[in-house]
């Protein structure tokens, strides 16, 4: 199986007449499958098509339309708009959002994160490329078109987590070259609050039959390496995990912010060093390099259970 | 008409460079602007040329065979699109 | 938030060293900011009395500027008591976060924050100046974020992953890096070509490496069109100019027949990052 989304996953893109949007709907429709984008939102393009797929004003005409509740939508609407859309989504009964767009305030994020766990729904990203399911379905812009995709992922047993989209690819590309697929591959974005961490997505790929272990890219900045420490060691999870930092030049540079904004070292539990001691202390084994990965991950997978 | 940048060129048949609709036309699709109307003419925008993405949406908007794109790192033609 | 009594140190430190004189509470970022919130905090160290009514509102407010004014931080430290019973601030710290800047825009003008003064610890270069004017010259993609470093191996990277991974592992293989970018959103030729020219030309650097992680939006084909045309506008062999191109992924096959028409030397995806930082150190 798979985590999050699954090939009779519904979902609309909000913003979808945007140029990246109109490519990302296109990559979603041709991949594995073909999935099910049932509409698209733009305030007062209702009557368009993209790429077939209708497009309405307002989610809950496209809710109407379906005639049933949509389980998820792609949000790439403008930073300053994304918090009503994300809003307007939730109050429609969506309950997976994935929210692409890049640079949205904090305070907003924090809206959005708080609406969605009052009303039992759920964020990936902001700032991120979404989930792919290998062979299977898409939802967002991770692995780019349909053909560029199906040469990086496969699947298989290992659940990917990352917040870089662009790593998402790289690491799972890794692992396929390396005969080993994944279950689910998750881009949870690169800002300083997202809507789900490692550490929240770990039940999920724990409960999941199909994945036997977990890969995750990590950088410098913000707590949520110390969480998944935490929920690995507390729920004495069945799952062996391989992660690999980047960024890690950056302990020498506090203050400054190089790649994702999540990515600034503001206390010492947000240095690489840090990070890397915690992890290891938890039983996750930091890789070197990425090309190390899938022999960790073998020998781990080899090892007897509960050792 | 003919023009050459680095990594792209473009040939437009004379036959058509003076038809004012196609012109217009080619100036709508092209996505990186490297069409434009001149005096009612196709003009072919040089410093443009080479951000050329290969969609061949020009070579779909003009009469068949009277557009090419041409790539000039392999002497190959852009295809029309299916 | 916070609220410890024991102020005038490093918050972080008293946590460590006194975690039962650091109070800590979650507020709501949806509903109104009520003092319920503060004032349990604050009840949470033991203080009582006339004092809990007193810094109830100050921890109510501050934590109502926090939110309306998108701080990622707002910290008074130290608040003192007069011997009369009331609070005085004296000291603060503020920090906005840059993406809330244009909604803050009146705010920062009336305390006179001029636009170019960011939360970045030292102030910019003259050549990340230049590489921020290369980003703005167009809107599509990014050709930025460049950071100025005293090493000699330029670097053209990306994407924001593929960067810190790529600037990491040129470093463990022994390279200087003359610098760090990050190149993403699928940029014009142009504004690669301007980024490419701009490393080419930084004084002591004599070679670039061109390396992304595996490219789903941005085109290999377009990169590479950039940046050897910022070595044939500087009169300068792209053959011997570029030490390895290593950016596998959409549009590649075009890519490679450009790279291959100069005769630069370049990977696909079954060259690791990693083996692509080493090529370029040797090679510099
Ligand atoms: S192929 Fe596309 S980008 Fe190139 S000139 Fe034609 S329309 Fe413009």
């Amino acid at each position: 199986m798979s985590i999050l989304i699954n090939e009779d996953t519904t979902f609309i893109v909000q913003g979808i007449t945007g140029r990246e949007a109109v490519n990302l709907t296109r990559e979603c429709l041709d991949y594995g499958a073909g999935a099910k984008v049932v509409g698209g939102v733009t305030p007062g393009r209702l009557g368009r098509e993209v790429h077939g797929v209708p497009v309405f004003d307002t989610v809950k005409q496209a809710v109407d339309h379906h005639g049933g509740p949509i389980d998820g939508s792609v949000v790439t609407v403008p930073p300053a708009f994304t918090k009503d859309a994300v809003f307007e989504a939730i109050e429609n009964g969506i309950k997976l959002i994935v929210i692409v767009t890049e640079r949205i305030p904090r305070r907003d994020v924090a809206q959005m994160v708080e609406l969605a766990s009052l009303r039992g729904a759920r964020i990936i990203g902001p700032n991120c490329l979404g989930i792919i399911v290998p062979d299977v379905i898409k939802m967002g812009g991770i692995g780019g078109p349909a053909k560029d995709a199906a040469k990086a992922y496969t699947s298989g047993p290992i659940g990917v987590i990352s917040r870089s989209g662009g790593m998402t690819t790289e690491m799972s590309s890794t692992l396929t070259a390396a005969g080993l697929g994944q279950s689910t591959a998750v881009s949870i974005g690169g800002d300083a609050i997202i809507g789900s961490s490692y550490a929240e997505l770990m039940p999920l790929f724990e409960a999941d039959e199909q994945t036997e272990g977990i890969v995750i890219y990590t950088e410098p900045g913000g707590r949520m390496e110390a969480e998944l420490a935490k929920w690995v060691k507390e729920n004495n999870s069945r799952l062996p995990i391989v992660a690999f930092m980047a960024g890690r030049f950056m302990d020498e540079m506090p203050g400054m912010s190089f790649g994702h904004a999540g990515t600034i070292v503001e206390g010492k539990e947000d240095t690489a060093a840090e990070k890397i001691a915690r992890l290891a202390e938890a039983g996750i084994t930091v890789a070197e390099e990425i090309s190390q990965i899938p022999e960790i991950m073998k020998s781990k997978l080899g090892a007897p259970a509960n050792a | 008409m003919r023009k050459d940048a680095i990594f792209i060129g473009i040939e437009v048949d004379d036959a058509v460079a003076g038809d004012a609709q196609l012109a217009a036309k080619l100036e709508e699709v092209c996505p990186v602007d490297i069409f434009a109307v001149a005096g009612g003419r196709v003009e072919i925008v040089d410093e443009n040329l080479d951000e050329c993405i290969l969609c061949a949406m020009c070579i779909q908007a003009a009469p068949q065979g009277t557009l090419t794109v041409h790539k000039l790192y392999s002497n190959e033609l852009l295809d029309a699109p299916a | 938030m916070l609220f410890s009594d024991m102020g005038g140190i490093d918050i972080e430190e008293v946590a460590e060293t006194h975690p039962d004189h650091v109070g800590r509470r979650h507020f709501s970022n949806l509903l109104p900011i009520s003092d319920f919130a503060a004032k349990e905090c604050i009840a949470s160290v033991g203080v009582t009395g006339s004092r809990l009514n007193r810094l109830t509102p100050i921890l109510t407010r501050l934590a109502r500027l926090f939110v309306e004014r998108d701080m990622t931080l707002a910290e008074i430290n130290p608040l003192c008591e007069l011997e009369d019973g009331t609070f005085v601030a004296l000291d603060a710290h503020m920090d906005m976060e840059n993406e809330a800047r244009p909604r803050q825009k009146a705010l920062l003008h009336e305390l006179g924050v001029g636009h170019e003064e960011t939360r970045q610890a030292r102030e910019a270069t003259e050549f990340e100046l230049a590489g921020e004017a290369v980003d703005a010259q167009d809107h599509r993609g990014v050709a930025g974020n460049v950071t100025e470093f005293d090493g000699d191996l330029g670097l053209v990277i990306g994407a924001g992953g593929g960067s810190l991974t790529l600037f990491d592992a040129v470093r463990k293989y022994g390279g200087k890096p003359a610098n760090y970018c990050e190149i993403g959103g699928n940029p014009s030729v142009e504004k690669a070509c301007g980024l490419a020219k701009l490393v080419l030309s930084k004084p002591g650097v004599d070679k670039i490496a061109v390396m992304m992680s595996i490219v789903s939006n941005t085109r290999v084909d377009i990169v590479a069109r950039g940046v050897i045309k910022a070595c044939l506008e500087l009169n300068m062999d792209p053959a011997e100019k570029i030490s390895i191109f290593r950016i596998p992924g959409a549009w590649e096959e075009e890519g490679f027949k450009i790279l291959d028409h100069y005769g630069v030397r370049y990977a696909d995806r079954t060259t690791s990052m990693h083996e692509a930082a080493k090529l370029a150190v040797e090679a510099s």
